[in-house]
C-alpha cells in the first residue's frame, strides 16, 4: 500500500512536470462551503459545512487531439446531527480529430465511501463514445453516441443520434433522438427508453451567456411507478459584467406522466447565485435556491428553500 | 490589345465617377436631412452653422461622414446641447484625422489606403482611439493584423479591436489584453468567432481560472487551434 501510494506520488510530481513542459494547462482549487436548508411537509431544518476541491489537467496529443482529467471531491458534515458525507468524481476526457471527423471518448466515475445526498455509499462508474463531423460552425454537424453508467444493481446502456450547428457565432443549437436499456439486476426487471434532446446556447453582448436544455423521455417498465413520459426545460443565464463579479440564474421546469396511473406532476428548481472575485486567486459566492415538487397534488405540494455560501482559493 | 486597355480604363473611369457622385450625393442628401432636422430643433442659426460646418470639414477633408451624422442626429434626438454636440462631433473628427496619420504612417500607403477605404474598418480604428487605446496599441495592433496572410486581415483586425475594448472594459490591463489579440492574430481562427474568447474568460472564472491564467493559455494555444471551437477546448 505504502509503494502504491510513493507510486501515486511520483506520477503526480511526473504529471505535472510534463504538464510544464509540454505546455499543458491544469488548474486546482479548494473551498470550504456552509449551507443551510429548510423543508416544509414534513418541516425539517438541515445544514451542512464542507470543504471541496477541483483538479482539471488538459493536454494537446501531438496535432492529432486532446486529453483531459478532472477530479472533483467533497467532504462535509451535518451539523445537526453530525453524519458524514462525501462524494468524488473523476472524469478522463480524451478527443482526437482527422480532417473533419472526431472521436471523443470519455470514462469517469462517481463515487462515496461514506454516503452521500441521502445515498449509501456507491460506486457508479459511466462511459461514452461520440462520433461527430465538424464541417464548420455554419453546417449541420452530424454526431452519434453510445453512453452508459452502471451502480451496484442497475446498468444502463443508451445511443443517440443528432445534429448540431451554429448560424452564427453568438447562437448554437443542437438536437438528439436516441434510446436505451436499463437492466435492474436486485428486482429483474428491464426498461426500455426513448429520449429527445435539445439545446440552444447563446450569447447576448460580450458578457452574458445563455442557453436552454429540455428532454423528454418514455419509458417502458414493469415498475408503475417509472412507467410513462418524463422531461425538464432548463435555462441559465450568466451575467460577469467585470473579471469580478459573475451573476447566475438556472430555472428549471420537469414534469412526468405515468401511463399507468394516469398520474401528472410537475415541479420547480430554481437557483441563484453570485460569485465575487476579492482578488485575483480567492473567490467568494452566495445564492439561494428553491425546489417545488409536486404542484398538482394541491394536498401535498411541498417545497424547500436552500442557502449556500463559501469560499474558493484557485491554486 | 490596345483598343481593349483603352475600353478598361475608360470602364475604370466610368467606375470611378460612379462612385465618386454617388458619394457626394449621399452626402448631400444626409447633410440636407440633418439640416432639416436641426430646423426643427431650438438651435440658433450660429449653432447650426457650426455643426453643418463639421460635417462640410469632414467632407473636405475626405473622412467618412456617415459616423458623424449619426453622432449629430443621435445628439439632436437626445437634445443635448449644442456646444456640447459640436465638441463631441470636433473629437471624432480629430480621431478620424489622427488614425487616418497613424494607418498611413505605419502602413504606407498603399496598404493604408487600402485599409482606410473600408470606412467601417477606419471606424473601428477611430473607434479605438476616442476609446483612449495609446497610439502604440493601436500600431501594435495594426502590425499585427497586417502580418497576416489572409484576405480577411482588416476585417480580422476590427473584430480585434472590438474584443481589444471588450477585455479592457472586462477588467483586462492593457498588457494582457494585446497578448491575447496577439495570439489570436496568429492562429487561422476567423475574426467574427473572436466574440466567444470573453466568453472563454467568463467561463474560466466559474472555474476559478484567473484572468491572467486564461491569458497564458490563450497565448500559448490559439496559434495551434484551428477554429474556436479547438481554442475553447484547450483552455477552459
Amino acid at each position: 500500500m505504502r509503494l502504491f501510494n510513493k507510486g501515486l506520488i511520483v506520477l503526480g510530481i511526473v504529471a505535472l512536470a510534463t504538464a510544464q513542459g509540454i505546455g499543458a494547462q491544469s488548474t486546482v482549487y479548494l473551498g470550504a462551503f456552509g449551507d443551510y436548508a429548510y423543508t416544509d411537509s414534513p418541516t425539517a431544518h438541515s445544514g451542512e459545512i464542507g470543504i471541496h476541491g477541483n483538479f482539471d489537467y488538459r493536454a494537446l496529443i501531438g496535432a492529432a487531439g486532446y486529453f483531459n482529467l478532472t477530479a472533483f471531491g467533497e467532504i462535509s458534515i451535518d451539523p445537526t446531527d453530525s453524519a458524514p458525507s462525501d462524494y468524488l468524481a473523476v472524469d478522463a476526457h480524451s478527443l482526437w480529430y482527422a480532417g473533419d471527423n472526431e472521436v471523443e471518448l470519455t470514462l469517469g466515475s462517481e463515487s462515496s465511501f461514506a454516503g452521500y445526498d441521502e445515498y449509501d455509499p456507491y460506486w457508479a462508474p459511466h462511459w461514452e463514445l461520440t462520433y461527430r463531423i465538424r464541417r464548420g460552425r455554419t453546417a449541420v454537424n452530424p454526431q452519434i453516441t453510445y453512453s452508459g453508467y452502471a451502480t451496484s444493481t442497475h446498468v444502463s446502456h443508451g445511443a443517440q443520434i443528432g445534429i448540431a450547428r451554429a448560424p452564427k457565432v453568438e447562437l448554437e443549437y443542437s438536437v438528439a433522438a436516441g434510446g436505451g436499456i436499463d437492466t435492474y439486476a436486485d428486482a429483474g426487471q428491464t426498461d426500455l427508453f426513448a429520449s429527445l434532446t435539445y439545446s440552444v446556447n447563446g450569447l447576448s453582448g460580450y458578457f452574458l451567456n445563455w442557453n436552454v436544455l429540455g428532454s423528454s423521455t418514455y419509458r417502458s417498465s414493469d415498475d408503475t411507478t417509472r412507467e410513462g413520459f418524463s422531461g425538464s426545460l432548463s435555462a441559465q443565464a450568466t451575467l460577469t459584467p467585470s473579471s469580478t463579479l459573475q451573476l447566475r440564474l438556472s430555472p428549471t421546469w420537469y414534469w412526468e406522466y405515468l401511463t399507468s396511473t394516469s398520474h401528472w406532476d410537475q415541479g420547480w428548481d430554481i437557483s441563484a447565485r453570485a460569485d465575487v472575485a476579492v482578488s485575483k486567486h480567492v473567490y467568494c459566492y452566495a445564492g439561494p435556491s428553491v425546489v417545488i415538487g409536486r404542484m398538482l397534488d394541491p394536498a401535498d405540494a411541498p417545497w424547500s428553500i436552500r442557502l449556500t455560501a463559501g469560499v474558493d482559493v484557485s491554486l | 490589345m490596345a483598343k481593349r486597355g483603352n475600353k478598361t480604363g475608360i470602364v475604370l473611369i466610368l467606375m470611378v465617377l460612379w462612385i465618386l457622385a454617388g458619394s457626394l450625393l449621399s452626402a448631400d442628401s444626409s447633410f440636407a436631412r440633418v439640416e432639416q432636422k436641426m430646423q426643427s430643433s431650438q438651435f440658433s442659426d450660429t449653432d447650426k452653422d457650426q455643426l453643418m460646418g463639421v460635417l462640410e470639414q469632414a467632407d473636405q477633408q475626405l473622412i467618412p461622414t456617415e459616423v458623424l451624422v449619426l453622432r449629430l442626429e443621435e445628439g439632436l434626438a437626445k437634445r443635448i446641447p449644442p456646444h456640447s454636440l459640436y465638441n463631441a462631433l470636433k473629437l471624432e473628427l480629430q480621431a478620424y484625422d489622427e488614425t487616418r496619420r497613424l494607418v498611413l504612417d505605419r502602413l504606407g500607403h498603399q496598404e493604408g489606403t487600402r485599409l482606410l477605404s473600408d470606412s467601417t474598418v477606419w471606424s473601428r480604428t477611430a473607434t479605438l482611439y476616442r476609446q483612449g487605446v495609446p497610439e502604440a496599441d493601436l500600431a501594435a495592433l495594426l502590425d499585427m493584423f497586417n502580418r497576416q496572410e489572409s484576405q480577411e486581415k482588416w476585417d480580422n483586425y476590427r473584430y480585434g479591436g472590438g474584443l481589444l475594448i471588450a477585455l479592457r472594459q472586462w477588467g483586462l490591463d492593457d498588457g494582457p489584453s494585446l497578448s491575447v489579440i496577439e495570439a489570436l492574430s496568429r492562429s487561422p481562427i476567423p475574426g467574427e468567432d473572436y466574440r466567444v474568447v470573453v466568453d472563454l474568460f467568463t467561463t474560466g472564472f466559474a472555474n476559478r481560472i484567473a484572468p491572467d491564467d486564461m491569458v497564458r493559455r490563450i497565448v500559448q494555444s490559439a496559434p495551434r487551434s484551428r477554429s474556436i471551437t479547438m481554442l475553447e477546448r484547450l483552455v477552459r
